[in-house]
Formats: C-alpha cells, sequence, structure tokens
C-alpha cells in the first residue's frame, strides 16, 4: 500500500525555504562585500542570516520535543545528515551572523578587513553547504521521489533563485543598484530549476510504484501547486526578466525577487508535499 | 433396524426397562434384537410376522436416491461434477467429518441440514471417534424438561405448530401477549442482559412493544439499546468485580467447575446478580425471600432443596455470593482456596472423558433408545405420529425447502445473511473502546457482490438501504462491494447497529433485526433468522 | 547473544487482530487509557506498533483473503538508527532496535527514513515509538506479548543465529523471506507467503 507522508509539512518546507534563501543571499552579499561595496552587504548578509534564523525557529515548532535538541551537540550521530544539518546552520549563523551584526551595531572588529573576510568565508562555505544539505536530507529517506540526485540539487538551484530574490528586495529597501549579472544568473538558476524539475516528470513512468504515485499526485491533487510552481515559479519569472529588458522599472524587480522566492517555497511544497512511501502490507 | 411400511420400528418388547429394537440377520434369516445379530441387514426388503419390514440403511438409500448432484446443482449454483467429486472424496478418506452446525436455526430446515451432516458422519464412521468428533462429551445430551402449561412461549408455540413448543423456545411469543395481550396480558418485563431491541426478531416491534408495558426492569452492564427503554436499571457487576457461584464448565471437553473471582473492588454503586435478586426478595417478605432460596438450591440441583436453601442463605448472609459458592465447593469436596487461586477446578481431564465418551459408544451405552448411533431418529419419528408427517421432522432425512428459496433475483432483490466478527461479541464488548476501533470499518458494512454493486450503481461507501420484502422495513448500510459474496445474496455482521447513544466508543453498522420477522421454525420454534430477502436501494 | 527475529506465517493468520490489542495492553497501557479518555476520535487516531491490513483478491467465487502484518523488522541495516541525530535511535547487542526516549527531538527523520512505515510519533510519552520486540519480556524469558497472544501461532520468534531455533529453520528452508529486500536494510521479520491451491 502507498503511504503519503505526512509527518513533514509546510512547516519544514518554511525551514528548508527561508533556510536556503537566507544562506544563499548571505554568501551573494559575501561575494559583493569583497567586489567593494562593503556597508550594503554587510547589512544584506544580515538580512541573509535573519531569513535563516526564521527558519530555524520554525523548525523548533515543528519538533516534538526541542528541549532534547541539546543532545544532537552532546551526542551527535555523525552518519546522520541531520546532524550535520545542524552543525552547519549553528556555524553558519555564529560565522554569518559575526560578519553581519556589524549592519546592527558597532562592533569592534567592524573596521578589521582580515577578521571580516575570514567571518565572511566561513559563513559563505557553511552558508553552503546549508544549502545543500536540504535537498540531500531529503534524499536519504525511503521516499522514492526525494530519493534521487535531483532533489538536492533542486534544492540547491532554488536556494540560490530565492537568494538572489532576497537580495534584490534588500537592494530595493536600501535604494542601491541590483546588478543586472546578478539577475541574469538568476535566469540561469530558475531555468536550471525547471529542467531538473520536469526531470522528475521524465523518468516517472519508468520509476518505482512509490516514485510513480508522487507523480501522480503532482498531477492531480496537488495539479493547483505544480501549475502555480511553473506558472509563477519558473515561467512569470523569465517573463518578467525579458519584460524588465525592455522597460526596467524599481517595480518589476520587486515582483521578480517576489517570484523567485515563491519559487523556492512552491518547489519545496510540492516535493515533501508528494512525497510518498510504498509499504509491502 | 428394521422399520415398518408406517414408519414405526419394529420391536421385539421391553426386557429390563429397554425397548429391544429388530434388525434383519442374513445368517440366520430372520429378524432378531441387534445384539443378538451375526450379520445385519444393512439393505434388502424383509417379511417380519406378515408385516414388511426394510432396513434403516435401506429406507434412507431409497429416500436420497431423488437427490442427485444434478438437482442439487440447481439449487446450490455448484457443479453436480464437484458435488460428485467431493462425495467420492469424503467417502474415501479416512478421517472425514462434516460439522454438525450450531446458532440455528437460521433456516425453516436448519434441522435436516444439520441431520444431513450428521448422518454423513456416521455413515463414514467419524461420529465420536477420538481424533475426529466428539458429540455430548460431558453433557448430558437430554432435551430440557417442559416449560408450565401457562407459559406464554408453550402457548403461543403450539398455536404455531411447532413440534416441540412445550420447550418454550418461543420467546418472540412474547410480542403477541404484549401487544394484544394474547394468551394473556403481560404488564413488567424483567430483563436480564438481554439486548432485546437488537436481537428480537422484527426489531421495530419489539421497541413499540418495550414502550408499551407498564414496567421494564433491566439488569445489565452497559447502557446498550434495550437498558435505554427500562423503567429501573439495575447496574451489575462487570465480569472483572464479581465473585461468581461454581458453574460447570461448559465450553471446554473436560468435566469441572469454575467460578469468577473479584479481581478489583466494583468501581460503581453495582451489585451482583444474585444481590439484586436476594434484595427484592427479601423486601418482599420472608416468605418469598425463602421460597428464593429453596428456588435457588433446587436450581443447583440439590437433592434436598429445603436444607440446601437454608445453608445457601446462612452463608450468603455471612459472606455474600463467595458464601455462596463456598457450600457449593464443600458439596463437591472442592478445596475453596485452591477453587478461588486458580478459578478452576478439573474434575475428569478431556483425555478422560473423550475415553469415556467412546467407550460408551463402542458398549452401546449412548443416550438413543438403542443406545448406539442410529441414523433412524426417534425424536423426530414421535413428532412425525403426533403431528402428521412433514420433511421438516422426516426420521430420516428430506429435503425441505427454505422459506426464502427463489424469492431473490439477484438483481434487484437478494438473500441477506449474517456472520461474526473476533472483535465483538454480546452486550459486554459493545462499547469497548478498541474493540470499536480495531475492527476495520468494512466488516460493518453490508457486502454486495462487485458485478451486482457496479449494475446497481453502487460504489464502495455509498449509503444504500435495505428494505425488507416481507415486511417493508427498511435499514440503512454501507455499502461494500466485493468478490467474497455471491451475486444473490448480502452479507452484514449482526454483531452492530446499536444506536444508545450512552455508548461512548460506538461506530456505524447494521441493525440486522430490524428486517426480520416473527417466525418460528417448525421443529423447535426458533427464530429462523436468515429467511430475509431484502430490497437494495441507493440513499 | 542472540539475532532476534521474527517469522510470520500468512496462512495462520485469521486477521483476528489478538496481537494488536495484545501489543496495545503490554506496552502502551496508559497512552490507551489517555486515547480511551480522549474519546473515539483520539482512538480512531491512535498509532500502532503493530497491525495487520486485510488483502482480498479473486472474482467470485475464486476469492482469497490475506492479511499481512506490519511490525518493526528490527533491520540489521536499519535506516531509522543511521538517520537519528541524537543517535536516539540505536541497536542492541540483541539486534532489537530501540529508541531513548529522552533523546528523542521528534524530527521525525526515522520516520520518513523507515520502509516499512514501522515508526510514529507518540504525542502522549513525547517521543518516536516502536516495536520493541518486548525486550523487557525477552529479559525475563518469555516471548513478545503478540507471539504469545496469537491464537494461531501465526506468529514465532526466537535467535536466528540458533539452528535449532524454529525461526532459524524457516529462514533457512526458504519457506520464510523477507519483504523490501531492494532498500539494503536486511530486515530480521520474515513472510510465509499463502500457499495458492489448485
Amino acid at each position: 500500500m502507498i503511504e503519503v507522508q505526512h509527518a513533514w509539512d509546510i512547516r519544514i518546507v518554511l525551514d528548508l525555504t527561508f533556510g536556503g534563501m537566507g544562506v544563499a543571499a548571505f554568501i551573494i552579499a559575501f561575494l559583493y562585500y569583497l567586489r567593494g561595496e562593503k556597508e550594503f552587504n554587510v547589512k544584506a548578509a544580515l538580512v541573509g542570516m535573519v531569513s535563516l534564523l526564521i527558519g530555524l525557529l520554525i523548525l523548533v515548532t515543528h519538533l516534538g520535543k526541542p528541549e532534547a535538541a541539546l543532545y544532537t551537540l552532546l551526542t551527535p550521530n555523525l552518519g546522520s545528515v541531520m546532524t550535520w544539518g545542524v552543525f552547519f546552520n549553528i556555524l553558519a549563523l555564529v560565522f554569518g551572523g559575526l560578519f553581519a551584526l556589524p549592519g546592527l551595531v558597532k562592533l569592534p572588529y567592524t573596521g578589521n578587513e582580515k577578521v571580516m573576510r575570514l567571518l565572511g568565508t566561513l559563513g559563505s562555505v557553511f552558508s553552503f553547504l546549508v544549502m545543500a544539505y536540504t535537498g540531500t536530507l531529503l534524499a536519504r529517506t525511503s521516499i522514492h521521489l526525494w530519493r534521487t540526485p535531483a532533489t538536492p540539487l533542486l534544492f540547491i538551484l532554488v536556494a540560490l533563485s530565492s537568494g538572489v530574490g532576497l537580495y534584490a528586495l534588500a537592494a530595493v529597501a536600501f535604494k542601491k543598484e541590483v546588478p543586472r549579472e546578478l539577475i541574469d544568473f538568476s535566469m540561469i538558476t530558475t531555468f536550471l530549476a525547471l529542467v531538473t524539475t520536469t526531470s522528475y516528470f521524465a523518468i516517472a513512468d519508468i520509476s518505482t510504484e512509490a516514485f510513480r504515485y508522487s507523480v501522480h499526485l503532482m498531477l492531480s491533487e496537488l495539479l493547483g501547486a505544480t501549475a502555480a510552481l511553473y506558472l509563477l515559479g519558473f515561467i512569470a519569472p523569465l517573463a518578467v526578466y525579458l519584460y524588465n529588458r525592455k522597460k526596467p522599472s524599481r517595480t518589476n524587480l520587486i515582483v521578480l525577487a517576489v517570484l523567485l522566492i515563491l519559487q523556492s517555497l512552491l518547489a519545496r511544497s510540492l516535493i515533501v508535499y508528494a512525497g510518498a512511501v510504498e509499504l509491502p502490507w | 433396524m428394521l422399520v415398518a411400511e408406517d414408519g414405526t420400528p419394529l420391536t421385539a418388547g421391553t426386557e429390563e426397562g429397554k425397548i429391544k429394537y429388530l434388525v434383519w440377520d442374513l445368517a440366520r434369516n430372520k429378524a432378531v434384537k441387534h445384539e443378538e445379530a451375526v450379520l445385519p441387514a444393512l439393505e434388502g426388503e424383509f417379511t417380519v410376522e406378515g408385516k414388511r419390514a426394510k432396513p434403516v440403511f435401506q429406507l434412507l438409500k431409497e429416500k436420497v436416491s431423488q437427490y442427485t448432484p444434478e438437482w442439487a446443482e440447481k439449487i446450490t449454483g455448484i457443479p453436480a461434477e464437484t458435488i460428485r467429486q467431493v462425495g467420492v472424496e469424503f467417502g474415501k478418506t479416512r478421517p472425514a467429518a462434516v460439522d454438525c452446525g450450531w446458532h440455528d436455526p437460521k433456516y425453516k430446515n436448519s434441522t435436516m441440514t444439520w441431520r444431513a451432516a450428521a448422518i454423513l458422519n456416521a455413515l463414514v464412521g467419524s461420529l465420536v471417534k477420538d481424533g475426529i468428533l466428539i458429540t455430548g462429551a460431558g453433557s448430558t445430551a437430554s432435551p430440557p424438561p417442559d416449560v408450565s402449561e401457562d407459559s406464554v412461549t408453550r402457548i403461543w408455540g403450539a398455536k404455531q405448530g411447532v413440534a416441540m413448543a412445550s420447550k418454550g423456545f418461543t420467546f418472540q411469543g412474547f410480542l403477541d401477549a404484549i401487544e394484544k395481550g394474547e394468551p394473556y396480558r403481560i404488564s413488567t418485563a424483567f430483563l436480564f442482559s438481554v439486548n432485546l431491541v437488537l436481537t428480537g426478531p422484527d426489531s421495530r416491534r419489539w421497541r413499540e412493544a418495550l414502550k408499551k408495558l407498564e414496567k421494564v426492569i433491566a439488569i445489565d452492564i452497559y447502557p446498550n439499546d434495550t437498558v435505554l427503554y427500562a423503567d429501573i436499571i439495575l447496574p451489575e457487576h462487570a465480569f472483572l468485580e464479581r465473585d461468581d457461584p461454581l458453574f460447570g464448565i461448559a465450553y471446554a471437553p473436560v468435566a469441572g467447575f469454575h467460578t469468577r473471582v473479584a479481581a478489583v473492588q466494583p468501581l460503581y454503586d453495582t451489585k451482583h446478580v444474585i444481590d439484586i435478586f436476594a434484595g427484592i426478595t427479601k423486601r418482599l417478605g420472608e416468605n418469598y425471600y425463602n421460597k428464593f432460596w429453596v428456588s435457588f438450591a433446587k436450581n443447583l440441583g440439590a437433592a434436598d432443596p429445603q436444607a440446601m436453601g437454608a445453608k445457601l442463605r446462612e452463608a450468603y448472609e455471612k459472606h455474600g455470593v463467595r458464601g455462596i459458592r463456598m457450600v457449593q465447593a464443600q458439596a463437591r469436596n472442592i478445596d475453596p482456596a485452591k477453587l478461588e487461586s486458580e478459578g478452576l477446578v478439573v474434575v475428569k481431564d478431556a483425555e478422560t472423558l473423550r475415553k469415556e465418551m467412546v467407550q460408551r459408544t463402542l458398549t452401546g451405552r449412548l443416550l438413543t433408545p438403542t443406545g448406539r448411533i442410529e441414523l433412524f431418529s426417534f425424536a423426530l419419528n414421535s413428532i412425525k405420529a403426533r403431528k402428521g408427517y412433514q420433511p421438516y421432522w422426516d426420521p430420516i432425512v428430506a429435503w425441505a425447502e427454505p422459506e426464502v428459496l427463489g424469492k431473490a433475483d439477484g438483481r434487484t432483490t437478494f438473500y441477506l445473511i449474517y456472520g461474526r466478527v473476533p472483535t465483538m461479541t454480546h452486550t459486554s464488548t459493545a462499547d469497548e473502546p478498541f474493540l470499536s476501533v480495531l475492527t476495520p470499518d468494512f466488516k460493518r458494512m453490508a457486502w454486495i457482490n462487485r458485478a451486482v454493486a457496479e449494475s446497481l450503481g453502487i460504489k464502495k461507501g455509498d449509503r444504500i438501504r435495505l428494505v425488507s420484502v416481507e415486511t417493508g422495513a427498511a435499514v440503512e448500510a454501507v455499502a461494500f462491494p466485493t468478490d467474497l459474496i455471491r451475486e444473490d445474496t448480502i452479507w452484514v455482521s449482526s454483531d452492530f447497529g446499536h444506536e444508545s447513544e450512552a455508548l461512548r466508543y460506538k461506530k456505524f453498522g447494521v441493525l440486522y433485526h430490524m428486517l426480520t420477522s416473527i417466525k418460528a421454525d417448525p421443529v423447535a420454534g426458533g427464530i429462523m433468522s436468515q429467511e430475509v430477502v431484502v430490497r437494495v436501494e441507493k440513499v | 547473544m542472540a539475532r532476534y527475529g521474527m517469522v510470520i506465517d500468512l496462512n495462520k493468520c485469521v486477521g483476528c487482530g489478538a496481537c494488536v490489542m495484545a501489543c496495545i495492553t503490554e506496552n502502551r497501557r496508559e497512552q490507551a487509557l489517555k486515547a480511551i479518555e480522549e474519546g473515539l476520535q483520539a482512538l480512531e487516531n491512535f498509532k500502532k506498533r503493530t497491525y495487520i491490513v486485510t488483502h482480498i483478491f479473486g472474482t467470485y467465487p475464486n476469492v482469497g483473503v490475506v492479511y499481512t502484518h506490519m511490525i518493526c523488522q528490527h533491520c540489521e541495516n536499519p535506516p531509522c538508527v543511521s538517520v537519528c541525530p541524537t543517535g536516539a535511535s540505536y541497536k542492541t547487542r540483541d539486534g532489537i532496535v530501540l529508541v531513548d526516549k529522552e533523546k528523542c527531538i521528534g524530527c521525525e527523520y526515522c520516520v520518513q527514513a523507515c520502509p516499512y512505515g514501522a515508526r510514529f510519533w507518540d504525542p502522549y510519552i513525547r517521543s518516536i515509538d516502536k516495536c520493541t520486540f518486548c525486550a523487557h519480556r525477552l529479559a525475563k524469558g518469555e516471548e513478545p506479548a503478540c507471539v504469545t497472544t496469537c491464537p494461531t501461532g501465526a506468529r514465532t520468534f526466537g535467535d536466528l543465529d540458533d539452528p535449532s531455533s524454529t525461526v532459524s529453520k524457516l529462514v533457512a528452508s526458504g519457506a520464510a523471506v523477507a519483504l523490501k529486500k531492494e532498500e539494503g536494510t536486511r530486515p530480521k521479520v520474515f513472510y510465509i507467503f499463502p500457499m495458492r491451491r489448485r
């Protein structure tokens, strides 16, 4: 019998969305920080870290017994992707946070370029690991839809797309230019995410029963979400991007940014809610 | 055994109080007492003192010759070839046995059906054989005594033409008494652990009847549907809360006694049923109270009910129901302490009992008039002598039609049958929370053949209405289209259909007896619970 | 040191569900009483360490019924153990997979990792819960409650490392098979599937 998973719900989706978006925005912010624009990008990095923190707080509400989470640090199981995820999240938050806090308060090392670069690098490394772990976590389960290299890949891609979106919103808020190449980059990630998503459908009919069932769900009960993902998450950003090239405006950028964030939310939601396991009973 | 043309067995008179039945001895070419026969004839026709007679086996052969596999195929739908094949297999295989049935009669011919099964067993030597079938082990195997001539059930049964009306099995007769005052009016019903509105046939009528009575008193452990009609409810101890008297071990092939010892103190303000009756009769006065104890002693089989009654009363007044048990244990030389710690005492174990039973069979000491296993039924023959011939009490065997045969077309009308589920039994599990949710939903639904359901546009989970073709009464059910049931039949579990809102954990089901009607089987007066044809309607 | 396993003979199972109830009364009595207090809905939602599923197959009159049994397979390569972040999920030296209530954070990663659907979040004890092969009974030399209760003897239990045990013999004979082998879990509960007659 096929059982649709219901252990992980919207709170997991939101954790992964905010998390992926936040750490991707951080990496983008740090890269542009290195290019020279320091003051704004520290603030943008902070926005990223706040997003990561929000995600983690939402996650805590999903845990059945959050107070026991201390054991992840006391008796960690190093064979578990989740354990590594906890480390990466904490370390990203610590180093990224330390890097970004100067955007809010003056700290002793704020002027120290070397320290800032170190913190930023470490923050970025762990941020990338957070991006990668979100999909890998899902891949190491008995849910066949998730158990494919496409899942970590897809989750990295939509994290990057949404990271661009968050960064762009921060830029607009602080009345800064959104770099053209960043927007172009988000079109690459969007396109690749579209291809990766479509690959699930492309191999469904020769996959296992549980996989086929998940895809069937995505095309029936969850058809609305699938349609929303393709229309709002992939096609609309491309359309807005092309339109913005003809008639650039702040509004277009905001719309595009929101759509890119939506792409991440919708993709993760769809994959999580369509997950199913085939039980041998 | 030789039987004359008029259907009576031939005898050589009585010796030492036992009638001596005759068989034809082929060795000496004459009729002799069966214990003297060298080569008793199974087949043939013989003349004894001018009377023509045949052995029972010959009569059986002649009787069943008309019941060919082809004939049976028309009724059952099972291919004649299969019937023949099974017959040959059954005849050639040793050991072989057919379950002789219980919980009947469901049909007008149930008595005959189980007779046929028992005859098959007798023919292949399976009856009362260790390792095959042992019947009557540990029991007296004699019928219960007649009830009083004033008994409502007996009078009603006789009116219906029930052969064994004097046994008073026909509880359904109470309806006429309550509704119409026939044979006389009833004002009060005292119900002990009986869920009449669920288990009485033609449920609607029982509900009205209970409302019509002046007083209804109910003793029970749950607020089940029937209890809700009571004017006075006397809640009783549940099985874990009670000390019981001594009972004979019934549903196991051993001879012995068992009892219940309270495992917990009663949780609520309840009493043991003996406390209730003792308490009521005491309030009625010394005369009634005394009568109660004497009657109790008599029912326990005491040789001197007066003396034993006094003893029981004294013991009860000192130690309650436990005291009664002690008296009973003493009378049988059973150590009360051992009884209370183990709960049961086996006097004769299964092996001993089986051996005894087999021995009795082999030495001709069974309770039949001949002491042997007889295909010929003396009981049914005496009914025939009283009431004339009916296939329902043919002393050998006869096919008799159920009332519903041929009345279902398998397209819009269906035979209704019922069964049980492992998670439910009687009132005591009606409100058991886990048994309720552990019962899979499909076992609460009405099973209808998948192909038939499709043709009627009925899907799994659809609400349907089952309407009794005979009475027009209807009940709602949830449909379960399945291949587990024949095209012309619908199955429901009779275990559900409770409506009492006081039951916290009940779920849906089908109230079976809404669809039955008041009937009495011609032999014993049973309610013939499956003589029902229903129409199916979508809700 | 044993290697505990179970064999479930689906030919013998009559679908009575006594094993399900025996497990509840043996292992989850407090939770059960709480659910009873809460009423029918809580009971309907009451998760189980073991349960049976009814399968009806065929077309009338050639129909059959089979009951399959869900129970933790106490895998030798348990994915639930490898994914648990705190090590709350662990395997004993006797091959029993258990959950340390203290350490369980309720992330339900193990629920997603188990291909047999054997694990569930028990809100009453605030931990993941599942079959324990009645380890507390094994310690006293008794068999799991479900095994003892089964009226037809459909469930047998024993040491797979003891060649004379019933379970060993059944597995060695090939009559009892493992499920979802392709997941690489190496389960220790084996099933004897019903014979097809004719």
